[in-house]
């Protein structure tokens, strides 16, 4: 479904991404993990085209998409959820779910997708008409996790779902993203540690310093001390 | 008594027509995060192509209301594709001041294209409906000040509808209020970014036309407006459409009762003095905000 072939991306001076060559195949959840400001964000920036690579190919549904607009990929069927949710904070719930809708293949069934979003987050139909600056973080979270649940996904990447977030809160955020990979949703997640993906049947890379230095399952990668205490601190 | 009724009917003609302009302007600041100073110069081509559809077909100012509306918006999609967009996203260079220029630029260019092509004599347009309207015993508006004030309430009524309920309206909304996530969902930005230039330059264009048979046209006739555009804005601090029509009817209200009180001579130099005093008590203006959040 997705391939980066060498992708290096830089921010000025700064190189991030060093020669990045990972695969998710259909159907297949990949979880990238890392320390902070090693390039895990960058990486999925420069993937939905938000960065633009200065070296290197990226590949989704056997398309070349390195240097296409951020919204030819993201009508492609790329979903992107951003770090930090980026929500329309002037408008309100509803509005802002109605945007992820976009796309007119989406916009024609944006009610019955509506209907379904609150299905799944409640939480977000008691507050359709709310402004999204005044949710809480939780609820902020579960709106950027709705707005991309809002037009047809053929690959979904998530950016640090736990960021910032309560430990409760983050159990219920992951309780949905199960649910959503369960749905047989191709997935990119990019997390800085392990604690939350222990149940996930998928494959993990190990991002530092711009480059895949490990990739293993789950179970692998912590019974791997050494991975664990020099790259994750834990 | 009736003296103020008077002027509180005029400033809300005029405020009418300040909103029409300025909510461009706001709309533009919040997408694109510049002054477009191209928007006066749009005021001028919409009087013109009233002008010419009245000299030459004999039309009236309400066929030219459509016309000019349509011509602005083609200018206003020119301008963004010839003298904004280039200066997107260069490293090193301040967008917001270059732009600024360059859209100040253009409309130099057009004022010299008019005086090149129409010559520096005013233009006289008929209103569109003749006559006055007598409101209250020694308090009248004329019928064109009235359509005035319709059409541009109309029109920022049209605009609102559009911006929270279609498609490309909330993706105005979207791009001015958070770029990255709009790119994300599938919002084509540099289209949104055309279609605000053409919808803000149609919004001067008609104001143009209802202004062209008060004020004649001439190729100075932006000048005016623009300025006045640009006092509602600082006043008003460009933050939001609704918070801008406000601003834009306290001006228009101001203006008049100055003129009142105090004689037309004094209206420019106390709006200035408003301007001084809001800039130092509150800098982002009345409903402006500090951060990011526009719109």
């Amino acid at each position: 479904m997705l391939e980066t072939r060498n992708l290096h991306a830089s921010y000025g001076q700064t190189r991030v991404l060093e020669g990045i060559d990972l695969s998710v195949g259909d159907g297949e959840v990949v979880i990238v993990i890392g320390p902070n400001g090693h390039g895990k964000t960058t990486l999925l920036r420069t993937i939905s085209g938000l960065v633009a690579p200065s070296q290197g190919e990226v590949w989704f549904a056997d398309e070349r998409i390195d240097g296409a607009r951020p919204d030819v990929i993201a009508s492609n069927g790329l979903v992107h959820i951003p770090q930090g949710d980026l929500p329309f904070g002037d408008m309100t719930v509803e509005e802002n779910l109605v945007l992820g809708a976009f796309p007119a293949a989406a916009w024609a069934s944006r009610s019955e997708r509506l209907k379904d979003v609150f299905g799944i987050f409640p939480a977000l139909g008691e507050r359709r008409g709310q402004r999204a600056r005044t949710l809480s973080g939780g609820e902020r979270r579960m709106l950027a996790l709705g707005r991309g649940l809002m037009r047809e996904a053929r690959m979904l990447m998530i950016d640090e779902p736990s960021l910032g977030l309560a430990p409760v809160i983050v159990n219920e955020v992951y309780r949905h993203i199960e649910r959503i990979v369960r749905s047989g949703v191709t997935l990119l997640l990019v997390e800085e540690n392990l604690s939350h993906v222990q149940t996930f049947d998928a494959r993990v890379l190990l991002l530092e310093s711009g480059r895949i230095v490990r990739e293993g399952s789950v179970a692998e990668l912590q019974a791997d001390e050494t991975v664990m205490a020099t790259y994750l601190g834990t | 008594m009736t003296s103020t009724v008077q002027a509180i009917v005029s400033g809300l003609v005029t405020g009418s027509i300040y909103a029409l302009m300025t909510v461009g302007m706001t709309l533009i600041y919040g997408t694109l995060r510049t002054l477009n100073m191209a928007l006066g110069a749009m005021v001028l081509v919409g009087g013109y192509v009233s002008w010419m559809l009245f000299s030459g077909l004999g039309w009236g100012p309400l066929a030219g209301l459509v016309a000019a509306a349509a011509v602005t918006f083609v200018f206003g999609v020119l301008i963004q594709q010839v003298a904004v967009r280039p200066l997107i996203g260069r490293i090193g260079v301040d967008f917001e001041m270059t732009a600024f220029i360059s859209t100040f630029a253009v409309a130099i260019v057009l004022a010299n294209l008019a005086l090149r092509i129409y010559g520096a004599r005013s233009k006289a347009v008929p209103p569109v409906i003749a006559g006055r309207l007598r409101l209250i015993e020694g308090v009248s508006v004329s019928w064109h000040s009235l359509v005035m004030a319709g059409v541009a309430i109309a029109m920022l009524v049209t605009l609102g509808i559009f911006l929270s309920k279609t498609r490309y309206g909330l993706g105005i909304s979207a791009v001015a209020q958070q770029l990255d996530a709009a790119r994300l969902m599938g919002i084509p930005v540099q289209r949104v970014y055309n279609l605000t230039m053409g919808v803000s330059s149609a919004l001067a264009g008609i104001a143009g036309v209802l202004l062209a048979s008060v004020f004649f046209v001439s190729p100075n006739a932006g000048d005016l407006p623009l300025l006045k555009a640009l006092i509602v804005a600082i006043f008003g601090g460009l933050g939001s459409v609704r918070g801008t029509i406000v601003a834009a009817y306290i001006i228009g209200l101001l203006e008049a009762l100055i003129s009142l009180y105090f004689g037309v001579k004094w209206s420019l130099p106390v709006l200035f003095l408003v301007i001084m005093i809001v800039m130092l008590i509150r800098p982002t203006g009345l409903f402006g905000k500090p951060e990011e959040a526009r719109l």
